[in-house]
């Protein structure tokens, strides 16, 4: 009989718990680690770093002590290519996780591993009975649970953390709530069963198992199941809400609890503490790194009488006040940063956009969070942690410092900004030289009958390669253009389709498609209608999501594919014009005004993954305009533009695409009820015929 | 002839000499401490090596970087430069510091910059506002900055041109910088002013200048204008000449070399000291830098690969866990580069160590009197053993300096 996975860690409360509730202190020793002291907290990291650190600065430079590590962010190469993670072969004797031998993990820290990011990027799909919706860098894709128990067996993390079926960013609704405790039970004894699989019976992993965010009596028989069933193997509770710690059952109240709730600033993680929350990930730290904000509180917070008002939790590092301030961040904190450097330097290194700036921020940050917590322990020792709680939430303001600086250079795909024409994160580092337009002002467009083979000849462009053996369906002879210049747009003939993409795809540019005669080689397909055009674009966007993370700079970039890999290539912005002629040689007409009903709907969180309210101008357009493919989010009709008129009035307004609507025919639209009481004269009327298009731009 | 000079803030001496090519091992003694020549020196543009805290470039063997005037006289600006007390200050670095001049940027980064005899002319990047960088201003700044070694302001065009006049100009413009440099200088007890020797691929002006330049007997001297792409033949006949005709008790510096064969000859055509931004840059774009070339971690095929970036490198993250460093796997980098800042700063580390040790390395092998050897296992290892794949300006360089990598002995 394998030995119980709970034996691994052990849990020493400093008082026994009493029905009261009340901060506690407790100690988690896990066999091999330092123990830690609770309340703590686990430092978050992507794929496998603390952002900004490399991990001999984290060992050198930071006591942090565990480390919170997500599967989606190892396990993208596979779920897209049906591979085995590569992080699964990593080599390690007997008694080593591949896991921290992989990401450099120093031995004494904890490793902890979940299901998902923290904070996880929104998931546009929802969970099935046997897995769960997650991003990774190469897009949206499902975890298996079974996958999920692979994982843990493989990669042998100190703690897994039970693959919980906990929606993120909305509520779940009555009926959601009464499978999540079911799913979550299943998931869990799989996990169980597979783990206790393990060849020599030796435990390595100790599981903690979700306390589900809804109400108590909603989870009462997966709960029932927790205490009876499964109590000898679960080691820890996970919580995602503070409010469901009263579902905790009687039996399980002495395991520690990692409390992965909403802790957006220091006075949320006291409340969650004085609900008895042990250990807690802190996603405030990187975020007021990133905004290049230095922490600045301490737990008691110390009383000066002269302070008038509240004081900031943080400091606005990017002012320029500090450029001569040789004083280290705060006075008398002891972290790497503020012992071997001055405010003057860190002010530099943001305003110069140096990558240094950031990790001593990230240092520095992490070290007052320690304080902060080795502060609350002793407060809680003392028997004074409530009173201190309350003046600390008196001498603080309740947020962080506004960011007033540009984040870091945004590198990877867990910087999207949030839904397709969402604000950049930051503003475009490069843009063409001035001579560059007025080069573009004087050349002359080539009249349309220049055929393109001539072009080629000419060496404009670069002709493409035909792809024979990609593995997604990727047309072979249609051309995508990127164009950032409106002027442009506003001289090609109509018969070329525009959409406007406003998102991060390609960099704030418009996107247009030139085919000719249509060939798929993955779908076979081989004519040119609406829809498998469509299909055809998603394609590219496909492509162009690849290629996202490069940050093109330029104005225009043509995709070809070759036979093996798919190469990008940029070409000057004069080029434009030889996609003008193909256009014109190609000769399609998609983009001509379309005439259907206009109703209205309260705009919420809508198949694009963009939230928006009935005061924004935004519609859902037909099931089979948008057409969505795997992951609606990715829809390249997320965030265009379309121009809409009444034309009994005359009114006209311009719209953002954010959702898709179940009940609209091909052409009708549903717009957020601002919209519709612009174009209908109130929300009266309920249905109206409007005439629509894409091609704003040309107007 | 003299092995060794003493200036009031350096002291140079070549402790070792190749008996067969030029190659020399010396000791620099610069104000933040001595340097051990042949050295690379890793460039950390606006006061910062690219993500790295001062202790991890110290950790990979630097005691002396390269800061650019030209960005840091934008940020943080001379004025916060004097009242903080200079860079050393500004970046928590004791090591020491050697800055340009700031012309090479005006030229290269900025479009319309227009060289008088005054200074460069050049639009302000901030507003648009015309502006002007005298070879005073430059010395000012510098003054400021307080750098180990600060650089004259030189009249830098590209090598490829074929404007002869204009070459000879800029020529004679530098010298005549130089003397408004020499007399701008403020602080020669604290920092040395180096020269730059101008001349383009006309051995004749390069000889002109050399002799001018060493009459004004700086402490050290710089040979400039290069790696500018022109081709390496070229490249190498210029060094070759240059280091014959300078004084052989003085550091020489030859701007904007990095990749590695060209700094493994360019040593043994008689250089000393060498920087370039490739290492760090190419770092970021996950490419580490091995004996056997470049591997592009980003590449599929790595995805798998367990191995250390280099077997038996000493850099942190090489190095295995047991021996106190990281054991990071080519994998692990290809899984976070570009997508991880830290991947970045990884390798980073990895690069600028593979570069410094390279140059202990061949710094060694010159004590020793072994470099001719060195450099036979060096091209042979990186081409497969295979010398006839070295490249035809590397073997005909070595052979000038009495090396024979295709007829070994």
């Amino acid at each position: 009989m394998a030995g119980h996975s709970s034996e691994l860690v052990s849990f020493q409360l400093s008082r026994l718990q009493s029905d009261e509730d009340g901060p506690r202190i407790g100690r988690l020793i896990f066999q091999g680690r330092d123990p830690i002291d609770t309340p703590h907290y686990v430092a978050i990291s992507s794929r496998g770093a603390v952002p900004h650190l490399s991990q001999d600065m984290m060992r050198e430079n930071t006591s942090i002590r565990a480390l919170y590590t997500a599967v989606e962010d190892f396990i993208e190469k596979a779920s897209l290519h049906s591979q085995v993670p590569p992080v699964f072969n990593c080599p390690t004797s007997a008694d080593e996780s591949p896991l921290r031998k992989f990401i450099a993990l120093q031995k004494d820290a904890l490793l902890i591993l979940g299901t998902r990011r923290i904070p996880p990027l929104p998931c546009p799909a929802s969970s099935t009975a046997s897995s769960i919706s997650i991003i990774t860098s190469l897009g949206v894709g499902m975890l298996e649970c079974t996958d999920y128990a692979e994982a843990v067996q493989k990669l042998r993390p100190d703690i897994v953390l039970g693959m919980g079926d906990v929606l993120f960013g909305h509520k779940p609704s009555v009926k959601r709530k009464d499978v999540m405790g079911d799913r979550t039970l299943a998931w869990l004894k799989e996990l169980i069963s597979a783990m206790e699989d393990e060849d020599d019976g030796t435990p390595r992993t100790a599981l903690f198992a979700p306390i589900l965010p809804i109400e108590a009596e909603q989870q009462s028989y997966y709960v029932g199941a927790l205490q009876d069933e499964l109590r000898d193997s679960v080691s820890g509770l996970v919580l995602y809400d503070s409010a469901s710690v009263g579902a905790i059952p009687e039996n399980m109240r002495g395991l520690p609890r990692l409390y992965l709730g909403d802790a957006t600033s220091p006075h949320r993680l006291l409340d969650a503490m004085a609900l008895d929350m042990d250990v807690f990930t802190v996603s405030f730290i990187t975020e007021a790194t990133d905004a290049g904000i230095a922490l600045d509180f301490s737990f008691p917070a110390l009383s000066d009488a002269n302070t008038v008002g509240q004081l900031p939790l943080g400091i606005d590092m990017w002012s320029s006040a500090f450029a001569h301030n040789v004083s280290p961040l705060l006075g008398n904190c002891q972290c790497y940063t503020c012992t071997n450097h001055h405010r003057a330097f860190v002010q530099h290194l943001l305003n110069a956009k140096e990558m240094l700036g950031w990790v001593l921020l990230q240092l520095h940050n992490h070290h007052i969070v320690d304080e902060f917590f080795a502060g609350a322990r002793d407060s809680i020792h003392g028997g004074s942690f409530e009173g201190e709680r309350l003046m600390f939430e008196k001498t603080y303001t309740a947020e962080l410092p506004a960011k007033t600086g540009q984040g870091p250079r945004l590198r990877g795909y867990q910087f999207r900004s949030e839904g397709k024409g969402g604000p950049r994160k930051n503003p475009i580092a490069f843009r063409p030289l001035d001579d560059g337009k007025e080069k573009l002002a004087e050349a002359a467009l080539p009249s349309s009958d220049v055929d393109a083979e001539n072009l080629g000849l000419q060496e404009f462009a670069e002709k493409l390669e035909l792809c024979n053996t990609c593995s997604f369906t990727v047309t072979t002879q249609i051309f995508l253009a990127v164009c950032s210049n409106r002027k442009i747009f506003q001289s090609i003939p109509a018969n070329v389709c525009i959409v406007p993409l406003n998102g991060h795809l390609v960099n704030g540019g418009y996107i247009f498609f030139v085919p000719f005669v249509g060939s798929f080689v993955g779908s076979n397909m081989t004519s040119t209608t609406p829809t498998k055009w469509l299909k055809a674009i998603q394609s590219l966007i496909y492509i162009q999501q690849i290629f996202a993370p490069l940050n093109i700079p330029s104005s225009l970039s043509f995709i070809s594919c070759s036979h093996k890999n798919l190469t990008l290539k940029l070409l000057d912005t004069l080029n434009m014009k030889i996609i003008l002629s193909l256009s014109v040689l190609a000769g399609l007409r998609l983009a001509s005004a379309r005439i259907g009903d206009l109703t209205y709907f309260s705009a919420g969180l809508g198949s694009c993954g963009i939230t928006s309210t009935g005061n924004d101008a935004v519609v859902a357009l037909s099931l089979p305009m948008m057409a969505n493919g795997d992951n609606p989010n990715t829809n390249f009709m997320c965030g265009s533009q379309i121009s809409i008129r009444n034309p009994t009035t005359g009114q006209t307004a311009e719209a953002t695409v954010v959702d898709t609507c179940q009940a609209c025919a091909l052409n009708d639209i549903d717009a957020s009820e601002s919209l519709f009481s612009t174009l209908a004269g109130g929300l009266g009327a309920g249905r109206v015929p409007v005439e629509w298009g894409e091609n704003i731009l040309r107007d | 002839m003299s092995t060794s000079s003493k200036s009031p803030a350096l002291e140079f001496e070549i402790i070792a000499k190749c008996s067969t090519t030029k190659a020399r091992a010396s000791i620099l003694t610069l104000p933040h401490g001595p340097v051990l020549l042949p050295m690379f020196m890793p460039v950390a543009t606006q006061a910062s090596l690219k993500g790295l805290t001062p202790k991890q470039l110290a950790r990979t063997g630097c005691n002396l970087c390269l800061n650019n005037t030209y960005h840091l006289g934008l940020k943080p600006g001379q004025d916060v430069l004097e009242k903080l007390g200079g860079a050393h200050v500004l970046q928590g670095w004791n090591g020491n510091i050697l800055t340009d001049s700031g012309g090479f940027q005006m030229v290269s980064l900025l479009k319309l910059a227009k060289v008088t005899e005054e200074g460069v002319r050049f639009l302000s990047p901030h507003d648009g506002t015309p502006m002007l960088l005298t070879p005073e201003h430059s010395i000012s700044l510098q003054n400021t900055i307080g750098s180990d070694i600060i650089m004259q302001l030189d009249d830098v065009i590209a090598t490829t041109s074929p404007d002869a006049e204009r070459m000879r100009e800029a020529m004679e413009r530098s010298i005549r910088w130089l003397d408004r440099c020499i007399a701008a200088h403020k602080k020669p007890a604290t920092q040395n002013l180096f020269c730059i020797i101008q001349g383009g691929l006309d051995l004749g002006m390069r000889k002109v200048c050399c002799e001018e330049m060493a009459r004004r007997d700086t402490p050290g001297i710089a040979i400039g204008g290069l790696s500018g792409g022109e081709d390496k033949v070229s490249y190498c006949q210029v060094v070759n000449a240059c280091t014959n005709w300078l004084p052989q008790n003085k550091p020489r510096y030859v701007m904007g070399v990095g990749y590695p064969e060209d700094l493994l000859v360019s040593v043994a055509l008689g250089a000393d000291m060498f920087d370039c931004v490739w290492p760090t840059r190419t770092a970021r774009f996950g490419n580490a830098i091995v004996p056997t070339g470049n591997l592009n971690l980003r590449h599929a095929s790595f995805a798998n690969d367990f191995a250390t970036i280099e077997a038996d490198c000493k850099c942190p993250c090489c190095r295995p866990e047991e021996d106190g460093g990281l054991g990071i796997t080519r994998a692990y980098i290809h899984h976070v580069a570009a997508k991880e800042t830290a991947g970045a700063h990884l390798l980073t580390m990895h690069n600028v160590h593979y570069l410094l040790s390279l140059m202990g390395r061949v710094r060694a092998a010159i004590v020793e009197d072994r470099y001719p050897e060195f450099l036979r296992a060096y091209f042979s290892k990186a081409y497969g053993g295979d010398m006839t794949r070295v490249p035809t300006w590397a073997v005909t360089a070595l052979r000038e300096v009495g090396v024979d990598l295709l007829n070994w002995r």
